[in-house]
């Protein structure tokens, strides 16, 4: 009885020494992950600066004047001449009606 | 021998105890303080920037962005050479030797800024040099793909007090605490070399961006409004002008173009005078386009109706002043309608006469005149209303051809609206949406002000302006096929006491398509030259905008 409980007593102590030899290992390692994380946040902010160039160059393309120099430049004009095919009431009419 | 020992003994006890009492000096006496310290030497506190919001036109595309870029710091300590720097960075950016040479020269600066907001490309040239003691840091600018458009409803951004960025005149303005957001602050213990340690202490308060807001303003009508503006100013000859586009039903702003303007990119070219927007800070008279709103008032009180003749034999004589119509001519006995037609004064002083003054001046507050519109820039202001017992029998008379009150075009262009929307008085207002950083928004809804006249008064007085387009000076010019309710206005200016002879306040009102109405749209042009007349040239502006935007809007003719 006596000789069970010793060796349970010393699988407990190298139990804990193996976790001990363990969290030193891993605090270890993660305090020294500091660089990835900076190359991880630079990769964030790279990332970040492309996507705000594209939203400009696409505002940029987007902009009426930009659009209005391509227009003219394929040869487009804006229309004079309407044609409509539906004709609405005057208000007058619509007021004879109601009434 | 034991004396010996007892020597060295007392002598390792006393250098024991001294170790204690060093110890406990350090680790309990001084502990904030050296605590602090080390904590100061081992974290570090880095801000967190809130990017300012984005200003959105009706259909999301961006007016205003903002656009990275950077600011040169020099360590005066590391730099190695001070020629080569100084020259490189002369001929990259452009300036003089001599600006960063007197500064480098005090030596207690660790840290001097150069420049700030420098564009991505430039940065990169001058990083490739590699020069020891020069560093970059990330700053944001404004960046409007639209340039100039809108310059003066958007305002711009410069620097407060604190030289933080601040938001002066527009939406920047009026908007710039939601748009400006809240900074953040990173602290965190960082290693050696300087990068974090992940598994020691970090407090990470996020930033808040700035809200974004969406606008009622179209980009398109935006740009037909300055485009004929621009025409008009330089075919008529005016020294400026304005065009306001709202919808009547929600008061949403469509367009707003004043000119002269400026480019909110570089604010600090131009002039300060023309940082205000004249729309809602700029008082003129607004002559005959106010014949509109006094008809509104005395259909809406029964005292006439559009068939009522009115007496327009000649002029009228009131406080020993004469009143003549603008033409000198004179027809007799005509219909109210006809009184629009023809834009008569003394048609409209008979009018008024059937008018109570109490109740006159009581539509003129109901209008809105006198008060601030309550419209979303920063820069609104109002002319006043004399008091009471400040009016005089030509005073009344003169206000109901429009001369001798002062209105703002927001003024004006809100109480017509009312005309299109069946007599509802909607509060103008330039933001639509507000934008969370979340994704969720906050609809500004639209806001009646007032109910200033019954809906059927309104529908009469829409006809007698379809009539005064179709009749009156402007029946040769109007868009064929199209009815639209409109009037013609001149005034002419006040100096020192007296109108002056020669210059005038041009002006057009109306809205369309009458069935409907999409669009209400007041153009003014100051100090025209070609003609003073507001049928020769606010009128034809109106009228070449409105042709565009009913092929914009999908609006077909009605006959």
């Amino acid at each position: 009885m006596g000789e069970k409980k010793s060796k349970i007593n010393y699988l407990i102590l190298i139990f804990i020494v193996i976790l001990v030899v363990l969290q030193v290992f891993i605090v270890n390692k993660h305090s020294t992950m500091g660089d990835q994380l900076t190359l991880v946040n630079n990769k964030i902010m790279k990332i970040e600066g492309e996507n705000n160039q594209i939203s400009e160059q696409i505002a940029s393309l987007s902009a009426m004047t930009t659009i209005t120099e391509k227009a003219k430049q394929i040869g487009l004009v804006s229309s004079s001449q309407v044609i409509s095919l539906a004709r609405s009431l005057p208000l007058a009419a619509n007021l004879k009606l109601s009434l | 021998m034991g004396k010996r020992v007892t020597v060295i003994f007392i002598l390792f006890f006393l250098l024991f105890g001294f170790i204690v009492v060093k110890l406990f000096i350090l680790q309990v006496v001084s502990f904030e303080g050296l605590s602090g310290l080390a904590e100061k030497q081992r974290m570090a506190s880095l801000p967190i920037i809130a990017s300012r919001g984005k200003i959105l036109a009706s259909d999301g595309s961006p007016l205003v962005l903002n656009k990275k870029t950077y600011g040169i710091f020099l360590e005066p300590k590391s730099i190695k050479d001070k020629d080569i720097v100084l020259n490189i960075l002369a001929k990259e950016l452009d300036i003089s030797i001599s600006t960063i040479s007197s500064k480098l020269n005090n030596d207690s600066l660790l840290w001097l800024p150069v420049i700030h907001q420098m564009e991505e490309k430039k940065k990169e040239i001058i990083a490739s040099y590699k020069l020891d003691g020069v560093g970059f840091m990330d700053e944001t600018k404004r960046y409007y793909p639209e340039a100039s458009m809108a310059a003066q409803l958007l305002g711009f951004v410069g620097k407060g007090v604190s030289g933080e960025d601040q938001g002066y005149f527009g939406v920047e303005g009026y908007y710039d605490q939601q748009l400006r957001g809240r900074d953040g602050r990173l602290i965190q213990e960082l290693d050696p070399v300087g990068n974090p340690i992940l598994t020691a202490e970090r407090q990470n308060i996020p930033a808040e961006n700035g809200r974004d807001l969406k606008l009622y303003l179209d980009k398109t009508i935006q740009f037909i409004a300055e485009r004929q503006l621009r025409k008009g100013i330089e075919i008529y000859g005016a020294k400026g002008g304005t065009v306001t586009i709202l919808d009547p039903k929600t008061g949403g702003i469509l367009a707003m173009a004043s000119l002269p303007s400026y480019n909110p990119d570089g604010f600090y070219n131009y002039q300060q005078e023309l940082y205000k927007n004249p729309i809602v800070s700029s008082s003129y008279e607004p002559g005959s386009t106010f014949k509109v709103l006094i008809m509104g008032a005395a259909l809406n009180e029964g005292k006439i109706k559009s068939d009522t003749i009115i007496d327009e034999a000649g002029p009228v004589e009131i406080g020993g002043y004469t009143i003549n119509t603008w033409n000198q001519k004179y027809h007799g006995r005509i219909s109210a309608t006809e009184v629009l037609n023809y834009s008569s004064n003394v048609g409209m002083v008979n009018i008024e006469k059937n008018l109570d003054q109490n109740i006159l001046l009581s539509y003129i507050g109901n209008y809105g005149f006198g008060n601030l519109t309550g419209i979303d820039l920063q820069e609104e202001t109002s002319p006043d209303i004399r008091e009471r017992n400040k009016w005089y029998e030509i005073d009344y008379a003169t206000v109901s051809f429009g001369q001798g009150i002062a209105v703002t075009p927001i003024q004006m262009v809100r109480a017509v609206s009312a005309v299109a929307n069946k007599g509802k008085m909607m509060e103008p207002h330039i933001v639509k949406e507000i934008k969370l950083a979340d994704g969720s928004n906050i609809l500004i809804k639209p806001k009646v002000m007032k109910q200033v006249f019954k809906p059927e008064v309104a529908s009469v007085l829409t006809e007698m302006m379809v009539s005064a387009v179709d009749n009156g000076e402007t029946k040769v010019i109007k868009p064929t096929g199209f009815r639209i309710a409109g009037k013609t206005g001149t005034a002419q200016i006040p100096i020192a006491g007296h109108y002056d002879s020669q210059k005038t306040i041009t002006s057009f009102v109306g809205f369309a398509p009458v069935e409907n109405p999409a669009f209400v749209m007041l153009v003014t042009l100051r100090e025209p030259t070609s003609s003073p007349w507001g049928s020769e040239t606010a009128a034809p502006i109106f009228f070449a905008i409105a042709k565009e935007l009913f092929s914009y809007m999908g609006i077909s003719p009605s006959g």
